[in-house]
């Protein structure tokens, strides 16, 4: 009953023969199929967009602006019969690798949407486009943030949606927001539970007070850029020192916890483990539906001289692929337009709360919603990172916040937690800056 | 499933851009060529030319992604393929050297089974992974099952699992065998058992796996297996007996791939013990029985091997009633003696079992060490009687009729 190798031989020579499943006969066909249908007029569009809203902790985020933006995609198809947006979602710390490996071999996305420090990323390797966008179309929509994008006469990406960060609390347990960052403390000191978190940008606003956010802001963002190392002035060392100790200081309070995330932040507040957080305001659809009428947003407390405090706010970049024919890239930018355009702005602020427009002729409707009221507030004083200042906030966030981690616990002390944020400052700048 | 012809849809948009029909382009001139060099040389299973073609291939793929890169245009494509050529021609390079060294047609079968198709595969899963991410595809919903989404993912796996499952479970558990042989000193015997449990349990294990990632939940298998159960009492019932029986007689080990057995009176050795049944192989005709495991399992089985592989053989043979009977066993004896394949121990003993009509019938019992050897050594003992009987003048009678005429 064996098969002698004779036999076998034969039996895959005769294999060999036969003509169906060859690989070079099905690559010739699909060319063949290409090559006719590509020329074909009735053929849809087929528009491949990225979405990478942000990672691991950014899960509120991501879901509210995966269904945003299919939503939109969904009525952009409907007023554009020929035309199909495929939406894929790449989580953020992939992206960079996902794009370029699409990108090498021509199947890169033709529009993506992302934050602002991997869109400068991708702008820096070479894997977005400037958009061909000029004023005639944009300055109609009088977006917001734009400069800091520009590039010449062209925009590297366009701003989409800016979320901004807020005080987010438990009105049973706290009636009245702390208004000073003094009070955060004292609250904390009367039994109130108050999280932070321990991001690094998402922390930096409790710096504005001590004078050391903005000398840390230019530090990350390479304030060597030109040419000189990046680090502190004396000045700036001292409010930045400062600064620390008064994150050490304040941990030593049982009820101020500092948790890693700003998506553990707000599962404390829903289960009812913490009173008030920051959070950012993407959260909030998540938090009002377990906290219904008890949840109460106001803008971050002020600096102890009645400063706003400046919070970073995201900001989701549109930015064009570099791989898209003229077809491809024309319906981009028509659906770019579309989802700046007032309609469609004013549509994404309503129906996912946490996000507010760019485009500035968009209304903000602040006496009908306290929570829009507050981020609008927030937004204005906001630190909204672009192309020239605070990618580098958001880019070094993960090492510096283990720094902090070890220097609100004690594990460092404030000198050593600051020298190793300057070293950390210094390895970080990237080779170029994207302006 | 509008949703996945949706996003294959997409793809099409990909395919027609200008970069990417250009490395098409390429890729498919350079197969072309490579498939009319292989239909002019038509070379064997066994030669060396095709790696070398293939490096060739490799080579000019490798340069023709350089030059189309040279203006800045995408490449990767090209790439990718001379690397998964690459892979394909080291694998190649890998089964004719494997050649070289084990038996041919298991080097082609395990080839042909498993490592070709199972390259496809990954090599598909990759390129799709690279074009538009494994995870888009993955997560498409077809149909819903249970409570639960059917995705692409799961059908993906539904069909290609199993098969890989039983083809590539082969390898670890042989290496598994081959480790708790010299480990702990196991029979031929105990470690095939060994590896056909092993088997079973990564097999099972692997099924059980493959139905929770298909979206199969604890209340759907439970489903499952109570529709199972009422079609095991009526409909299956064979197989499942088949297969409790086959598990059974592993365990009891009597009747184990290397086994001896007696079967419808000719000696058989276990081959295979599988899933629904044994299968057999038999000296005499060198043909394979496939016999219902349920068959050993209700039936007396004769077993060479239960606790030695010994067989005691007879020779029968008639001898003159003028010879005296203690000689003519003591030269049987000799004779089986003389045998190098028949055992000294215990040692060959002569009888004398009848007195017949035309000869005294005399027995010689001996023991063999191989079973399946009967045939042969009992034919060489009684050609060799024949050869004494001769040298002893020992004559075999044959039956003799005397007829007397009452006449006369």
């Amino acid at each position: 009953m064996r098969v002698s190798a004779l036999d076998a031989s034969s039996r895959h020579a005769s294999r060999r023969r036969f003509p169906v499943g060859r690989p070079s006969g099905v690559l010739a066909g699909l060319v063949a199929l290409a090559v006719a249908c590509g020329g074909c007029q009735r053929l849809p569009v087929n528009l491949q967009v990225s979405i990478s809203p942000g990672a691991g902790a950014d899960r509120l985020s991501r879901e509210s602006l995966n269904r945003l933006a299919s939503q939109m995609a969904r009525e952009f198809m409907q007023n554009n019969p020929g035309v199909n947006l495929h939406l894929r979602y790449i989580p953020e710390a992939q992206v960079l690798d996902t794009l370029s490996a699409r990108s090498s071999l021509g199947v890169g996305p033709d529009l993506m949407i992302t934050r602002a420090a991997p869109a400068q990323a991708l702008a820096q390797k070479g894997l977005s486009r400037p958009s061909d966008l000029g004023p005639a179309q944009l300055d109609p929509l009088a977006i917001k943030y734009l400069p800091g994008f520009r590039q010449g006469h062209r925009y590297l990406a366009l701003p989409f949606l800016v979320q901004p960060t807020l005080a987010c609390y438990d009105r049973r347990r706290i009636s009245v927001p702390p208004q000073r960052l003094d009070d955060l403390v004292h609250l904390a000191g009367e039994g109130k539970r108050i999280g932070l978190p321990l991001l690094f940008n998402e922390l930096l606003w409790t710096s504005t007070g001590f004078g050391a956010e903005d000398p840390l802001i230019r530090m990350l963002d390479g304030a060597g850029s030109s040419g000189a190392q990046p680090g502190l002035a004396p000045a700036d060392h001292k409010a930045a020192l400062a600064w620390l100790q008064w994150l050490y200081r304040a941990n030593v309070e049982p009820t101020l916890k500092f948790l890693d995330n700003g998506d553990d932040l707000v599962q404390a507040l829903q289960s009812g483990k913490l009173d008030w957080i920051s959070c950012n305001a993407t959260a909030i659809r998540r938090l009002r539906r377990d906290l219904g009428a008890n949840l109460a947003v106001s803008p971050l407390p002020r600096t102890n001289d009645g400063e706003p405090s400046r919070a970073f706010a995201r900001l989701l970049l549109i930015s064009f692929g570099r791989d898209s024919n003229p077809e491809e890239r024309r319906v981009a930018q028509k659906f770019a337009l579309f989802v700046l355009n007032d309609f469609s702005q004013n549509n994404l602020m309503e129906r996912a709360v946490g996000n507010m427009p760019v485009n500035q002729t968009v209304i903000v409707p602040v006496k009908n919603s306290p929570e829009l009221a507050a981020m609008e507030q927030s937004l204005a004083s906001s630190i909204v990172p672009n192309f020239r200042s605070g990618v580098g906030v958001t880019r070094s966030a993960q090492p510096i916040s283990q720094v902090l981690k070890q220097a609100i616990y004690g594990d460092l002390s404030p000198a050593e937690a600051l020298k190793q944020i300057e070293a950390l400052a210094r390895a970080s700048q990237p080779e170029g800056q994207g302006r | 499933m509008s949703e996945l012809l949706f996003l294959i849809g997409g793809w099409f948009g990909m395919l027609v851009r200008g970069s990417v029909l250009l490395q098409l382009a390429i890729l498919a001139a350079v197969f072309l060529l490579h498939q009319a060099w292989k239909r002019r040389r038509r070379p064997s299973l066994a030669s060396w030319l095709p790696v070398l073609a293939k490096l060739v291939a490799i080579g000019v793929l490798l340069l023709a992604a350089a030059l189309v890169a040279l203006p800045g245009m995408a490449s990767g494509l090209i790439v990718l393929v001379a690397e998964l050529l690459g892979v394909w021609t080291a694998l190649d390079g890998l089964r004719l050297i494997l050649r070289r060294f084990h038996d041919v047609d298991a080097v082609e079968s395990y080839w042909f089974r498993a490592v070709r198709p199972l390259f496809l595969v990954v090599a598909l899963l990759l390129c799709i992974d690279r074009f538009d991410g494994l995870q888009a595809i993955a997560d498409v919903r077809l149909i819903e099952m249970f409570g639960e989404h059917f995705t692409v993912g799961g059908a993906v796996l539904l069909v290609s699992l199993p098969y890989f499952l039983v083809v590539l479970s082969e390898l670890p558990v042989l290496f598994l065998g081959f480790l708790l042989q010299r480990l702990m000193g196991l029979s031929a015997g105990n470690r095939k058992v060994f590896e056909l449990i092993f088997r079973y349990l990564l097999i099972g294990v692997g099924v059980l796996w493959l139905a929770n990632q298909v979206g199969l939940n604890g209340t759907a298998i439970a489903a499952i297996a109570g529709g199972l159960s009422v079609g095991l009492g009526f409909g299956i019932k064979e197989v499942f007996s088949n297969f409790v029986s086959g598990l059974w007689l592993l365990f009891e080990g009597s009747v184990r791939p290397g086994e001896i057995l007696m079967f419808e009176g000719d000696p058989v050795e276990v081959r295979r013990l599988g899933l629904r049944a044994a299968t057999l192989w038999r000296d005499r005709d060198n043909v394979e029985l496939v016999v219902p495991n349920q068959t050993f399992f209700t039936a007396t089985t004769t077993t060479y091997t239960g606790t030695d592989r010994m067989r005691r053989s007879e020779v029968q043979v008639g001898a003159s009633y003028r010879h005296d009977p203690d000689r003519v066993i003591a030269v049987l004896e000799e004779v089986a003696r003389a045998n190098p394949r028949v055992l000294p121990q215990p040692a060959p003993k002569g009888l004398l079992i009848n007195y017949g009509d035309s000869s005294i019938d005399y027995a010689l019992r001996f023991w063999i060490a191989n079973p399946m050897e009967n045939g042969g050594i009992c034919s060489e003992v009684r050609r060799a009687i024949w050869h004494a009987f001769q040298a002893n003048a020992i004559e075999i009678p044959f039956p003799q009729r005397v007829l007397h005429n009452a006449d006369a």
